[in-house]
């Protein structure tokens, strides 16, 4: 089990996204997803990581040996949809590994590091706190609406419209700028907006395992971009 | 002890980080089915744009200065990249939000027609992805093909991604933001003032 | 820190609840202050006053002079307001910035720019003192409500501020959860800090305060020492608008209401078990509901008292045993078809651009006046061109009973009524459950105030855990 710092996994992130720009899907892809399946299972998340791997190789195994034998709009249709799908895996698969190990103070404090503007850290971290209020209103909403004999369903949209876009907007922007307005004063009364540098409680620096990961990544990403130069047609 | 700065303050950044959180889920929920459905990939700017109307004009409507689209389409490319959402859809987030920002501010905030513009600019965001792959399809089909003949991969390429598509996208998009856009106006007349949650 | 009021008026922006006229107040250090009166009455508003909120963030404009120590509080800032005074607010769901408990507790010291290592000295201190041991690296939003606030207070607590602030930190909280809230109390006045508290529920300060400041209309009304607060009896708080300053607790409540054998059954679970996900929340549960009666549901948090609601509602599908709605089977649509809940926060159930669309809105017929008749019931004939949203909390909630009985709706759920209100708004939503009652309708309530429930003089059912 390894530990990485957060600017680290901001890193990678950014040399998965350029490989995904700049190296076409091809062999190198799964040689990345590879490398994300190690990083993975290497930062304690085993089971989660196998499985994305898994349903990585299914759909290349599908893409090459089954979709040849498909004809017509379904072989059209899944070629492209398969194309995006591959472009975005190597990303989304990291996305997971890097999310799944990071705490959110983690990642504020090593954004301060990095001296990102408060403008941005905010919001960002407000964010991550308000996705689990915008569930818990949801399921409240859900209720209330169902209490009232309204669904979401087609047929209740097209009897009474206005009602179902009343009832959907009206308690969710209420609440949202009640929640808006109560963790303002809440921050405020407890000295956010002090121009002093924030702190942290976590101690975050770069270690021999970041610079190592990095390595590790880069060179495999100009494998990729030198091979593609060399106009090797297998990759 | 005044925070009616030129700036934006703490509470108009709290604000934005809510309402990024709500513009997002309602991207999600209006285009996710069509982003998962393959004949439907190219349609998710279009369900993104559905929902998103009301929240879009509250939102103006509560924090009404130039930085804060610009943050949210700040904040939605950084998240979208840590997520490992394609680089075009976050950099077309950010690109037409700042936009969409400086559409809205030409009327301080206040313009119904502007603010209805800068949410069409905005919901062009998404289609960045779709513009990259568009001008990219060739590596990805050459790879698919390679065993198949020239004819073959001309009809391919004419059948994906065409250029009709791409029209459908981009005037469908436009149509549906309008509609939600003015769905939005029409909350914040007869609901959201009343309500006090605008003014 | 001493701190000093003179001569403070102030109008909020948009509202003319709340406003304040020439108050006058002192307070010395290590005092411990409670701030009471009817909702509305500008208690809150003077503690927004003293941490800088008003008119910092809340706006408008304010007259007279704040003193802290001497100083006039227009000289401080607002982040070194923070680590004077220090303060906790009435909701624990919107009050904290982080998702887990460390990171909450050792914000106002990160604002603060306090280096690493000592804050984690502090964060280690504070819960030591607090013992919130066991409350360490959660996920806040799997807390209870109790839980919460007390993350909130540490919050504050590893600020070390000279005052603290507090409003109406009870609202949310049951029994068990309060009784946290006066323990850690109990230890800050033992620091000698000064704390101000503005507070409906008054049982569990009467042992703590040092004097009683009664507002009405924003005016000082009266003020007097703790002692003599504490011999008051609960007649005369009443007639002053404020709660008892006693516990009544569940044993006082234990009687047995007259015995009401003739009243028919509307609604019977038999051995009813739910689970959410792979819990069990819900096992094997017995319970009949009588109509034309007010039945109380009390437990402590976590026995599925929401969840029994919400299986009542239909909202929920049980898993096991049988619900009965008049003798027969019901399936959860059905349930739908006939039940109702008013929810604790009820802004998710109002959703019309008036009070008087929001009883018309999703009727068979747009009755009007058959609306009127209902609102005019529920004190609500003056309001019925209001946006739903400015009215208050209670206010609210009698519109949503004004919604269900539009609905024809015959069983009625009640989630926490009382959180938030004072004692006259208390007393009205127990005399609308009465009058519910008497018409006929089966009324049940969860609640944990004990007050409420002795009000209500009905049947009362102890969940308790499996």
């Amino acid at each position: 089990m390894i530990k990485t710092d957060p600017r680290t996994k901001v890193l990678l992130m950014f040399i998965t996204v350029l490989f995904s720009i700049f190296v076409p899907t091809g062999t190198m892809t799964c040689l990345w997803i590879g490398l994300v399946t190690l990083f993975g299972i290497l930062m304690g998340r085993v089971k989660k990581t196998i499985r994305a791997a898994s349903v990585f190789a299914a759909l290349w195994v599908f893409a090459l040996y089954v979709l040849p034998m498909l004809h017509g709009t379904v072989h059209t249709s899944l070629l492209v949809w398969l194309g995006l799908v591959f472009k975005c895996y190597p990303c989304c698969m990291l996305a997971g590994v890097i999310i799944g190990t990071t705490q959110i103070s983690e990642f504020m404090a090593a954004m301060a590091k990095w001296n990102v503007p408060r403008s941005i850290v905010m919001p960002l971290a407000i964010m991550f706190r308000y996705f689990p209020t915008l569930k818990e209103d949801w399921g409240h909403i859900r209720d209330a609406m169902a209490l009232r004999g309204i669904s979401l369903s087609p047929l209740c949209f097209v009897r009474n419209p206005g009602v179902v876009i009343d009832a959907l907007y009206l308690p969710i922007l209420v609440t949202a700028s009640k929640t808006a307005d109560e963790l303002s004063a809440s921050a405020i009364a407890r000295g956010i907006e002090n121009p002093n540098r924030r702190t942290s409680r976590l101690d975050i620096r770069i270690r021999f395992i970041d610079v190592l990961v990095l390595i590790i990544f880069c060179a495999t990403m100009a494998a990729g971009m030198a091979a593609r130069m060399g106009g090797y047609a297998w990759i | 002890m005044n925070n009616h700065k030129k700036g934006l303050s703490a509470k108009d950044l709290i604000v934005t980080g809510i309402f990024a959180v709500l513009l997002l889920m309602a991207a999600m929920i209006g285009g996710g089915p069509f982003a998962a459905v393959p004949t439907l990939t190219f349609y998710f700017p279009i369900g993104a744009a559905l929902l998103a109307g009301p929240i879009f004009m509250l939102f103006i409507a509560k924090v009404p200065k130039f930085g804060a689209l610009a943050i949210v389409g700040a904040v939605m490319c950084i998240l979208g990249t840590l997520t490992g959402m394609h680089w075009g859809m976050n950099f077309g987030f950010l690109i037409c939000s700042i936009i969409a920002s400086v559409v809205a501010g030409m009327g301080k905030f206040k313009k119904p027609v502007l603010n209805l513009a800068a949410y069409l600019v905005y919901c062009i965001g998404p289609m960045g992805t779709y513009f990259v792959f568009f001008f990219n399809r060739e590596s990805w089909i050459s790879f698919m093909l390679k065993k198949g003949t020239e004819q073959e991969y001309i009809d391919k390429m004419n059948e994906t991604a065409s250029a009709g598509i791409m029209l459908i996208m981009v005037v469908g998009t436009l149509i549906v933001a309008t509609l939600s856009g003015l769905l939005g106006l029409r909350l914040m007349r007869k609901q959201f003032v009343k309500a006090g949650i605008a003014s | 820190m001493d701190l000093e009021i003179r001569n403070v008026s102030y109008v909020y922006p948009e509202s003319e609840n709340g406003a304040l006229k020439n108050i006058d107040l002192k307070v010395k250090h290590g005092e411990f202050i409670l701030l009471a009166g009817l909702s509305g009455c500008g208690k809150t508003t003077v503690t927004r006053i003293l941490n800088g909120l008003i008119p910092g963030f809340y706006g408008g404009k304010i007259e007279g002079e704040v003193l802290l120590s001497g100083h006039d509080i227009n000289e401080y800032k607002s982040y070194e307001l923070a680590s004077l005074i220090g303060s906790v607010f009435q909701n624990p769901r919107t009050q904290f910035f982080n998702v887990d408990t460390d990171s909450e507790i050792t914000f106002g010291l990160e604002n603060a720019g306090v280096p690493c290592g000592e804050i984690n000295a502090v964060l280690e201190r504070t819960t030591d003192e607090l013992d919130l041991c066991n409350l360490r690296g959660r996920d806040i939003f799997k807390l209870s409500g109790g839980e919460k606030q007390k993350i909130a207070f540490a919050s504050v607590y590893a600020s070390d501020p000279e005052v603290y602030l507090m409003d109406e930190p009870s609202a949310n909280l049951d029994t068990a959860g309060i009784d946290e809230l006066r323990k850690v109390l109990e230890k800050i006045k033992e620091k000698g800090k000064t704390v101000i508290v503005a507070e409906h529920r008054l049982y569990y300060l009467a042992e703590l305060v040092d004097r009683v400041v009664y507002f009405k209309d924003g005016k000082i009304e009266k003020e007097m020492d703790g002692g003599t607060f504490r011999s008051m009896d609960t007649d005369s708080l009443n007639g002053m608008g404020l709660r008892t300053n006693r516990y009544i607790g569940n044993a006082a409540l234990d009687h047995h209401f007259e015995d009401a054998g003739k009243d028919e059954v509307s609604i019977c679970l038999k051995d009813l078990s739910v689970d959410l996900g792979a819990r069990r929340v819900l096992r094997s549960l017995n319970l009949e509901f009588k109509k034309g009666r007010i039945c109380c549901v009390t437990g402590k948090n976590g026995v599925g008292k929401s969840t029994l609601l919400r299986t009542l509602c239909g909202l929920v599908k049980k898993s096991e045993g049988r619900i009965l709605l008049d003798g027969k089977d019901a399936s959860p649509r059905e349930l739908k078809k006939r039940v109702f809940m008013v929810m604790q926060d009820v802004n998710y159930q109002l959703f019309a651009d008036s009070v008087l669309n929001e009883c018309v809105l999703g009727t068979k017929k747009r009755n009007i006046e058959h609306a009127e008749k209902v609102l005019e019931e529920m004190g609500l004939a003056g309001f019925k061109d209001r946006h739903p949203n400015t009215l208050s909390g209670g206010q609210k909630q009698r519109l949503a009973i004004a919604v269900s009985l539009m609905m024809d709706k015959d069983i009625l759920l009640f989630d926490e009524p009382t959180s938030g209100l004072d004692h006259g708004n208390m007393l009205i939503c127990a005399g609308v459950l009465k009058k519910l009652a008497a018409k006929g309708k089966t009324v049940i309530v969860v609640t944990h105030d004990e007050e409420f429930i002795e009000c209500c003089r009905g049947d009362i059912v102890n969940l308790k855990s499996n």
